[in-house]
């Protein structure tokens, strides 16, 4: 089964899921009350913001390492968030940027966040800097604006390698609060050493939902759950007929011919 | 008082560290690596490429997990050059991969009375990310057209015969990131060429749904994952001359695991505040 | 009477999608003629046309109410969005959906030009970066702020970076210092080499070695057997840990390579807990990272998103 185009399995599952997806967001927008459980990782995003401000330091938001992305997307919705708390409360917010794209669009996120709370005196420009679109000379740019900063709060959200242990190591040196999150699974136990609140995988996504409490972004993410327990399902049919012994099994030899590219 | 002893035992850690890892470049001790399943075969699939096909070790790293991958490239390439196989050193996520490559295969090509240009080539960096190895995977000398010295690669012999994916017998991908998901849905998924993953440490969990999947014919993890090759070749190079400092290493990070352990539960039974609670 | 409404959204999208498809087909007809391959003087001119078109298309744009400017975004954002969904969803050969001759995809033969114009917009982007870090590091040698003396590091090595990268791609060979006498000849390729050999490796490996000491001192601060779960955790990371190295392969090198008992060699213990239950929870976590990408990529492309800079006036 060649990758080039999809199958009829394969185009089945993605327009099934994508189907639940807008059904729900269509349900909540009509008013249907939605259930979303408490992430503390999140919920301390507002005592991390009011702790800097207490203590007269700056907070420092990094967006990952990928560019353009929706991980990056999902991340800059999450810095708006805290750019508007930074804002309400005075408080400065230092936006490394590892892409130019990204950098032109949180310096404008940041600025009209600060417009927003009737501040636009306490922005400053130069908060919001590209460093670098290399690995390690953004770590470096960082972990130096961590320690020369002494910032009081650290915010990790995106796409991270190799360099989230750096920076949130260097965030715990100087006593920061730290949350972070990300779906880079390899990255999640480094944040989780380091880190006061992490959020796993797929919290990441449901971020925005869980801030703004928009019902399309509940309903998209309820939507989500059901996709996944339908993925479950077929991973449960796959797994109970795969025995060649089994009169059945002629399912799963036909769901991995489907599923699995290549040849 | 407790910022001082923060401060003071992170930096009696760190020399602990340096003093476990730097002994072996002055004491030397002979590792032997027991190899691992996905090590060998890797191994056994460069073994298996046929003559008329070309391995593409795909450099998409850069010079800080130079440790790692630089290791494993070079493990990767004597095997090729050991063995005659014709390879094409090429990157596409890092502007300095296909130069450390290239640096890497001229050190070596003497050893084994290799040349560039017949026995091997460098396609360079191109830029274009999944586009560009889509394109390439469907017309080889029509996307790279030049190799790094400039020069058109069908003037190479080594390229003679080489028009796409299908002429390609192995695909060694070695780097740091999340690239081989590219290679699988644009090069495997579609024409069905081998790929071999020689990633860093902290990525080869992400490996292995891939080589259980059958979508990867082998996996070396990091240092460990180069050793594990140099043994293969009967080597005895750089990454397991560096074991035994990992080695070491790792016994110290599980003795001060179980040292902190420790003064936690002493912390504990004499009730004092164990710290900052990690959440999720 | 809200199921009406959606109902006619969803009609509207289905409609807008197969003008868009054939808009897209037709369009890629239309200017095929126009955009052939050039070279020399007429490749200048082709390129020069384009940087004025797009100026100028940019400026109109600008001046446009800000209504219409995020409708513009919207439906470019749908197209593309479309062509990528139908040249994936649809088959590669179909007669009951495409009824040219020989009833193949036609937007698939597109998906090349497609990509190199989002690498060419992306390109734009080049002199942002240059740009963005010339003014922050050139404000803060004008005002003299501390550390100012890393922002003159800075501007000396972007341009010897540069410089001498553009001359050993151009000019390796060209000759800056002459041997006289004691003095060895320097050429550019030799700068460059030691620039790239001698500074910038050696500095960016240091920097990820620093991890390691990091990740000794976290491991000491953090990995705290609080409960029964973390002391499982422990036992794993013990047997990944020792299972990988040598002197964790010797403890258990007595016994035997085959048989029940070499599943019991510290690194048959670490590989199948990598390969086995680490992969069935990485696996598990990935399915829901994609889903959740779905998600996100469909609120995208259907403009359902909010929040952020998608709800913000252009």
């Amino acid at each position: 089964m060649s990758t080039q185009h999809a199958n009829a399995l394969q185009a089945a599952i993605v327009a099934i899921i994508g189907v639940v997806i807008l059904y729900m967001i269509l349900s909540a927008r009509g008013g249907r009350e939605l259930f979303i459980r408490r992430i503390p990782g999140l919920a301390a995003i507002d005592e991390a913001v009011g702790r800097a401000t207490e203590m007269g330091r700056p907070l420092l938001f990094s967006t990952g390492l990928v560019g353009v992305d929706i991980d990056t997307l999902q991340a800059l919705a999450i810095a708006q968030y805290v750019s508007r708390l930074a804002a309400r409360y005075g408080n400065r917010l230092i936006v490394p940027a590892v892409d130019p794209v990204i950098f032109a669009i949180a310096e404008q996120l940041v600025r009209e966040a600060y417009t927003a709370e009737g501040k636009p005196e306490a922005f400053r420009s130069d908060d919001i800097r590209f460093l670098s679109s290399e690995q390690f000379p953004y770590a470096a740019g960082v972990m130096g604006i961590i320690n020369r900063e002494r910032v009081a709060s650290t915010f990790f959200f995106g796409y991270f390698y190799a360099e989230a242990l750096l920076l949130s190591e260097t965030g715990q040196e100087v006593g920061a609060i730290q949350i972070a999150g990300t779906p880079a699974t390899t990255q999640i136990p480094f944040f989780l050493a380091s880190c006061d609140y992490t959020i796993i995988g797929d919290e990441f996504y449901a971020a925005s939902a869980y801030l703004t409490r928009e019902p399309t972004l509940l309903g998209s993410l309820v939507g989500q759950d059901i996709g996944k327990a339908l993925l479950m399902l077929l991973v449960i049919i796959g797994t109970a007929t795969a025995a060649p012994h089994l009169p059945l099994h002629v399912v799963s030899q036909w769901l991995a011919r489907m599923l699995h590219p290549g040849g | 008082m407790e910022q001082s002893s923060q401060f003071w035992s992170r930096r009696i850690i760190w020399l602990l560290l340096a003093i476990a890892t730097g002994i072996f470049i002055v004491v030397k001790v002979k590792a032997v690596m027991y190899v691992s399943r996905p090590a060998l075969s890797l191994y056994e699939a460069v073994e298996r490429v046929p003559a008329d096909k070309i391995i593409v070790v795909s450099c998409n790293w850069e010079p800080g997990t130079r440790g790692e991958n630089g290791l494993q490239t070079e493990a990767l390439i004597r095997h090729c050059l050991r063995n005659g196989k014709h390879f094409a050193i090429f990157g596409w996520a890092y502007p300095a991969g296909p130069q450390l490559g290239q640096q890497i295969a001229e050190r070596l090509q003497g050893r084994y009375h290799r040349r560039y240009g017949t026995d091997w080539v460098n396609w360079g960096y191109k830029t274009g990310q999944n586009n560009m190895v889509r394109a390439w995977a469907q017309n080889i000398p029509g996307t790279i057209k030049e190799d790094i010295l400039h020069k058109p690669i069908t003037s190479y012999p080594v390229m003679r015969g080489i028009r796409s994916a299908r002429d390609v017998g192995l695909i060694l991908e070695i780097t740091p990131s999340d690239t081989l998901v590219t290679y699988v849905r644009f090069v495997y998924g579609i024409y069905g060429t081998p790929i071999g993953y020689a990633c860093t440490g902290v990525m080869a969990p992400e490996g292995f749904p891939y080589l259980d999947a059958g979508q990867i014919v082998g996996l070396l993890k990091g240092l460990a994952g180069a050793a594990e090759y140099e043994q293969l070749l009967h080597y005895r190079g750089e990454a397991l001359k560096r074991m035994p400092a990992q080695s070491s290493a790792h016994l110290l990070i599980i003795a001060l695991i179980v040292v902190g352990n420790v003064l936690y539960f002493r912390a504990r039974r004499r009730g004092e505040a164990p710290g900052r609670r990690l959440s999720t | 009477m809200q199921a009406r409404k959606w109902a006619i959204v969803a009609a509207i999208y289905a409609v807008s999608g197969l003008l868009g498809a054939v808009a897209l087909w037709g369009l890629t007809h239309l200017l095929s003629p126009v955009f052939r391959p050039a070279t020399g003087v007429a490749f200048g001119l082709a390129i020069a046309a384009s940087v004025v078109l797009w100026i100028g298309l940019i400026a109109v744009i600008h001046r446009l109410p800000a209504a219409v400017k995020k409708r513009i975004v919207v439906t470019a954002t749908f197209v593309a969005g479309l062509f990528y969904v139908l040249e994936y969803y649809l088959p590669a050969k179909s007669a009951v959906f495409f009824w040219r001759a020989h009833h193949t995809n036609p937007f698939s033969p597109m998906i090349f030009t497609v990509g190199d114009a989002v690498s060419v917009i992306f390109g734009f982007t080049f002199f942002l970066a240059a740009f963005s870090l010339s003014l922050v590091h050139g404000k803060s040698i004008a005002a003299r702020r501390p550390g100012y003396h890393n922002s003159i590091a800075f501007f000396v090595a972007f341009i010897m970076m540069a410089v001498f990268g553009l001359w050993e791609t151009y000019s390796p060979d060209t000759t800056l210092i002459h041997h006289i006498g004691w003095i060895r000849r320097v050429t550019a390729h030799q700068v460059y080499d030691h620039l790239f050999n001698s500074m910038y490796v050696p500095l960016t490996a240091t920097l990820f070695s620093v991890l390691s000491f990091y990740m000794a001192t976290a491991a000491f601060r953090a990995f705290r057997i609080r409960s029964a779960e973390a002391a499982f955790m422990m036992v794993a990371a013990f047997f990944c840990m020792m299972g990988q190295v040598p002197l964790g392969m010797w403890l258990t090198h007595n016994l035997p390579l085959h048989g029940p008992l070499s599943h019991l060699r510290m690194e048959a213990m670490a590989n199948w807990t990598l390969g086995v239950i680490s992969m069935a929870g990485l696996r598990a976590v990935t399915f829901g990272v994609l889903v959740g990408g779905l998600a996100i990529s469909l609120r995208i492309w259907l403009n359902l998103e909010r929040g952020a800079f998608f709800e913000q006036e252009l």
